[in-house]
């Protein structure tokens, strides 16, 4: 056998133990997960038959399922909303500092998104706790003690309340990615601009704007895909409640599966959920690719280049 | 980048006002991680009277959440968990993306859309049949049951990242070392591997945030207190010390300073793994 033939072939037993693990937990299961969504599998036996559509219709007909979904999209629109738009701004600021002052805001605004969520939860809900916490604390010794809540033990705060916190954590994240996209912008392109008597305002709306729709496609999709699918931050500070206002789909998913085991009915949560976000991504795609003018803007720079 | 320094800073005001409002948001984000800090060092009754200043000093309430909190126990638990996951995957992940990037088997660009199609998999679409698979094989609730999953998690991005990577080395190299009689795995260890330092930090890093921040899986499978991670480990804390305000921060600094101390030596590959994920996903 030729050297080459060898190659190729050890290229096989190179790939042999990450096809392992991919064909075991992650092939495999979500096969298994779309075929037994169809049968009447549950937790406590393993017996099982095919049963139809009848999980779906089910579904479909679930009061619980669908407020949970639009749950989830509140939070999602919002907290990509105010991440994106507040994120653009402050990586404009940012990219407007002398190198010292960028250097610490880019460190120091990243820090939250290095913790783990389970450890802001706790966090939080201690800084918001209704007697002791130091958001009420604050308000109070500024004399607006009157705007004082239980923050997330209230029906009227509690959402918001999530989306606060996880702005708080990601908004750093968001900032960094658009500030790095703003350097990649060639300085000759705005320098001309400036010579054609453009101000900050023209440059911010017609070169930042445009020359970062990649970037902003990446960070909607990141944004609305985590918040469709956010658990430990809704788990920790809420438990879903009060009543039902932040019980988001994946905790629903969670409870149908592991604490009334009826595995059938989680997994056609689980493949429309799926569905759910195939479709957000793909939209968000076709917009930001409706947008784009990093592709082909004849400066020989690629959609991956730029960002 | 130099001559245009001056131009940058041109309008004043708006300097002013960005400088402001990046000030007010990083005390907005940085404060309360020190209010935790300085928490963590109070006694309770310093707590409800000061809340802004601290009159007592109580390191104590570290031993208290680290020995009867078991913060302890689940910080270990979330090393060991880590190390041993991120271990296994390094190897994996560099054979694969070797595979990918300078063997190129047959059918390899077929090969590379399935593991692609890793990225795009939701954790609630694989979660009901790890359990039972993991049950089946005898490993439910063990640390296995954890790592096996977790080494999974990471995988499609982690090979995506590294076999673009690899695909942009230079080949001279390993056809000369050919010539020269080495070994496909002499040719990896040898030359490839050192050219791979960098991509392979910010894969760690990458694969690093994901698995000692993750809480799902580790709720579902792990029941023990004995093998809780510190994610989850936390919600029993939390319950613990519910009211004793300085031994909650103290073990949620416990939970936060080494990440935190790790972050800050070597910030620029934190934000460059995860900012690489974000990008390529």
């Amino acid at each position: 056998m030729n050297y080459r033939s060898k190659r190729k072939l050890m290229g096989y037993v190179f790939l042999l133990p990450s096809f392992f693990f991919l064909a075991c937990f992650l092939l495999y299961p979500f096969c298994k997960s779309v075929v037994m969504s169809f049968t009447n599998w549950n937790g406590m036996k393993d017996t099982y038959k095919f049963v139809g559509l009848q999980n779906y219709i089910d579904l479909f007909n679930n009061k619980n399922y669908w407020a949970a979904i639009k749950i989830n999209l509140k939070f999602a629109v919002i907290s990509t909303a105010i991440q994106t738009f507040l994120g653009y701004l402050l990586a404009y600021a940012v990219y407007n500092m002398t190198r010292r002052w960028q250097a610490f805001y880019k460190v120091a605004l990243y820090i939250p998104v290095i913790l783990p969520a389970s450890v802001i939860a706790v966090m939080w809900k201690f800084l918001l706790g209704a007697q002791t916490g130091l958001v009420n604390t604050v308000l109070r010794s500024i004399g607006l003690g009157n705007l004082a809540h239980g923050w997330v033990g209230e029906k009227a705060t509690a959402l918001g309340t999530i989306i606060f916190v996880n702005t708080w954590q990601y908004i750093g994240f968001t900032m960094v990615l658009f500030y790095i996209a703003m350097q990649n912008i060639s300085t000759e392109v705005l320098e001309s601009a400036e010579v054609d008597g453009a101000n900050k305002w023209h440059k911010l709306i017609y070169f930042f704007v445009p020359m970062t729709v990649g970037t902003t496609e990446t960070n909607v999709i990141l944004s609305i895909t985590g918040g469709m699918k956010s658990f430990a931050l809704f788990y920790m500070l809420t438990g879903g409640g009060p009543g039902k206002t932040t019980k988001v789909v994946s905790m629903l998913i969670y409870e149908t599966a592991f604490t009334e085991f009826k595995f059938n009915k989680a997994l056609a949560m689980a493949a429309v959920l799926f569905v759910i976000i195939l479709i957000l991504t793909v939209i968000s795609r076709y917009i930001g690719a409706k947008y784009n003018y990093e592709n082909d803007d004849g400066r020989g720079r690629t959609k991956g280049g730029a960002r | 980048m130099k001559p245009d320094r001056k131009k940058r800073y041109k309008s004043l005001p708006l300097m002013v006002l960005s400088q402001i409002v990046l000030i007010a948001l990083a005390v907005l984000i940085i404060y309360p991680l020190f209010f935790v800090l300085m928490t963590s060092f109070k006694s309770n009754y310093d707590v409800l009277v000061n809340p802004f200043g601290i009159k007592t000093f109580q390191p104590e309430n570290y031993v208290q959440a680290w020995r009867i909190g078991m913060i302890g126990k689940f910080f270990m638990n979330s090393v060991i968990t880590t190390a041993i996951t991120l271990a296994i995957q390094m190897v994996v992940i560099v054979m694969a993306s070797y595979a990918f990037g300078k063997l190129k088997p047959w059918g390899s660009p077929v090969l590379e859309i399935v593991y692609m199609f890793g990225l795009f998999v939701t954790s609630e679409m694989i979660t009901i049949p790890n359990f039972v698979t993991l049950k089946a094989w005898g490993l439910g609730g063990t640390r296995a049951s954890l790592i096996l999953p977790y080494v999974t998690n990471g995988l499609a991005m982690a090979t995506f990242i590294m076999t673009a990577f690899v695909k942009s080395l230079p080949t001279e190299l390993d056809e000369a070392a050919m010539i020269d009689g080495a070994s496909i795995l002499d040719n990896l260890i040898k030359i490839t591997l050192p050219l791979m330092k960098p991509v392979i930090a910010t894969v760690t890093i990458f694969n690093f945030q994901g698995v000692w921040s993750e809480f799902y899986w580790a709720l579902i499978e792990v029941k023990k207190d004995a093998l809780k991670t510190l994610p989850l480990g936390l919600m029993n804390f939390q319950s613990q010390y519910n009211s004793e305000y300085g031994i909650l921060c103290a073990g949620l600094m416990i939970a936060t300073l080494p990440v935190l101390l790790l972050y800050l030596r070597c910030s620029s590959y934190f934000i460059g793994g995860m900012t690489a994920g974000a990008v390529k996903g």
